[in-house]
């Protein structure tokens, strides 16, 4: 599990919060503005930083000195708490004044995310993100800073929040912005669908017709289930709506559903209505549970032992891989799933927050397996957690 | 008069058996000659030992706007030892206009995918380490004129000193310099290029030439 935040001790004025962090050969090459760049250099290398100020760079990093060398003229940021956080190709917002450094965008990490709102139409009972009513508008014009700086070979990279479609118009923007910028990445955009209900927000974000997925989650087949884990009345038709609105204008969408005891009970028919009525979805994910946010304070209402629902999930997760739609299941350790459904779990979790479990410890199928979150504790432990010897993964 | 039945039983026999009567033509393998086949330019000598390999991207197109004070016109007495690889690269027509550095536009606002410049030609053929004199490319056409007077296109000073200080990380690298990052060819960089270049078999000029630049893998942009 690699952080995305750390604290630095900053040595001069910065010019700017978000620097791009690249070594010198990289920097100098100038794919990026000079201007918008923190020239990374190990402690062995002797350079003339007036050379760097004379070229415009914004600032110095030098992750593990303590202070500036008597002869920097340019800002240094140094003194990290921890030095593996930040690395040459990530793009790092820096406050001056409390020293804090966050990672926005983190080349070679196995998913990297824009966080576009943290509001949200919804409010589901396991939400790992809780949703908050304030103005967070400075996000969209920091995402649209960022945008430029991130690595033109990302193949995908992911919108979530919060609610996108509550930025009304600046959605568009942000995905004509990608368009632009990554040409070659595909987006990933979470959203509970709602509001493309109204075909008017179905053909705003046009541009993201072959370029973006649409990730919409739907927890039943029936209206009362899924409002009530959605806690919003009215939500299942208006996401139904809105999947049909953005699929008959040439969208990619995939359907989330995740496994708690409140969507357990229709999981079987929920796989059945997607075949029959949804065969255009370009995937199915079915998601374990992630013990973060508003699913610690409802543990009761939704904590099911993985290991007692595992055949159910593997049925319904066929049913559907085997009528020709690709179905996916994250977030389930490997030990806690029917064998039969090995081939359809993936690795999912977010490095930032990927860890095992301390009975992990030799586990042949650890390379394959997704582990857990970060937040996992005893309580959302499974009594099925297990290590494989290397002769029963064989078979 | 007689039927030439010999004739009307070849006739009859060509309904039937139509593969037969059309067999000539028929295009079958059998009747294809040698395909005209286009190999890659492989220098006898060294494919014995290895094969076809690309050493680095390889080329730095344009005049030599690293080098300091000679004019562009004393270069042409090399361009006799152009090796027979660049020729195979087809220089261009005058319709390609090679880029001149002209004092230095503001940097560019959006970065730019620099893909390995094999712009103008799908040359097979990589100038792989032979003795032969930096390649020259022919004076750029009319276009091309930076400030419109007879002095030889130089890259602006800014230019320089990031290119000198590429160089330098290259060559530190490489293990050739150990020397500051400065940006300035003094003659620790001076000696660590004639290093390089007697390493790589360049003519040993102790400067920023484009073969050179090449080799360490800057491609012209």
């Amino acid at each position: 599990m690699l952080p995305l935040h750390t604290r630095a001790v900053i040595s001069g004025a910065l010019s700017r919060q978000l620097l791009k962090v690249l070594d010198l050969a990289e920097a100098l090459r100038g794919d990026v503005p000079h201007e918008q760049v923190a020239v990374h250099l190990d402690d062995g290398i002797d350079v003339d930083t007036g050379v760097l100020r004379d070229l415009r760079f914004a600032a110095v990093m030098r992750p593990g000195a303590t202070d500036r060398r008597p002869d920097d003229v340019l800002p240094v940021i140094c003194g990290l708490s921890n030095t593996d956080v930040v690395n040459p190709g990530d793009v790092i917002r820096v406050r001056q004044d409390s020293g804090q450094l966050s990672v926005l965008y983190r080349r070679g990490a196995n998913a990297n995310s824009l966080f576009l709102t943290v509001q949200c139409n919804s409010r589901c009972l396991m939400c790992s993100q809780p949703p908050r009513d304030e103005d967070d508008l400075w996000r969209v014009r920091e995402l649209l800073d960022l945008i430029p700086l991130i690595d033109r070979d990302l193949p995908q990279l992911g919108f979530t929040g919060g609610e996108p479609t509550l930025l009304g118009p600046l959605l568009p923007e942000l995905i004509r912005s990608c368009k632009a910028a990554l040409p070659w990445t595909g987006l990933h955009i979470l959203t509970n669908g709602r509001n493309f209900a109204d075909p008017a927000v179905a053909d705003s974000v046009h541009d993201a017709a072959g370029f973006a997925t649409w990730a919409i989650p739907l927890y039943a087949d029936v209206p009362s289930r899924h409002d009530h884990v959605v806690q919003a009345a009215g939500a299942f038709d208006a996401t139904v709506n809105g999947i049909y609105n953005l699929a008959e204008r040439g969208h990619a969408i995939e359907i989330r559903f995740v496994v708690h005891a409140q969507t357990l009970p229709r999981m079987q028919h929920f796989a059945e209505f997607i075949w029959r009525n949804m065969p255009f979805v370009s995937h199915v994910a079915f998601m374990g549970l992630e013990p973060m946010g508003f699913a610690k304070v409802n543990r009761d209402l939704l904590w099911v032992d993985p290991v007692d629902y595992g055949p159910a999930l593997a049925e319904a997760a066929w049913h559907l891989q085997d009528r020709g739609i690709t179905t996916s299941i994250y977030n389930v350790p490997l030990c806690v799933l029917p064998k039969a459904a090995w081939p359809l779990a993936r690795q999912s979790i977010s490095d930032w927050k990927n860890v095992y479990d301390p009975a992990c410890e030799g586990c042949s199928m650890r390379p394959r397996c997704c582990g857990f979150f970060a937040s996992h504790g005893p309580a959302w432990r499974s009594r099925g957690i297990r290590a494989f010897r290397f002769d029963e993964a064989a078979e | 008069m007689k039927k030439n039945w010999t004739d009307y039983l070849k006739q009859v026999l060509g309904w039937t058996a139509p593969t037969a009567a059309t067999l000539s033509s028929i295009w079958s393998p059998v009747q294809a000659g040698p395909l005209p086949v286009l190999l890659p330019e492989a220098h006898p000598s060294n494919t014995r030992l290895q094969p076809l390999t690309f050493v680095m991207p390889n080329r730095m197109e344009g005049p030599e706007i690293y080098i300091g004070h000679r004019s562009h016109s004393s270069h042409r007495s090399h361009s006799s030892h152009r090796s027979h690889y660049s020729s195979a690269g087809g220089y261009t027509s005058p319709s390609y206009s090679a880029p001149v550095y002209s004092p230095p536009p503001p940097p560019p606002p959006a970065p730019v995918y620099n893909a390995p410049s094999m712009v103008t030609t799908p040359s097979w053929s990589s100038p792989s380490k032979t003795t032969t004199a930096p390649y020259q490319p022919p004076a750029p056409a009319s276009g091309s004129a930076s400030s419109g007077t007879t002095a030889a296109p130089r890259a602006s000073q800014q230019d320089a000193i990031a290119m000198t200080m590429r160089v330098q990380v290259e060559l530190m690298r490489l293990g050739y310099y150990k020397g500051k990052i400065d940006g300035k060819m003094g003659p620790g960089t001076k000696e660590a290029l004639r290093a390089f270049q007697r390493a790589e078999g360049l003519v040993v000029t102790g400067m920023m030439d484009n073969a050179t630049l090449a080799r360490l893998g800057f491609v012209g942009k």
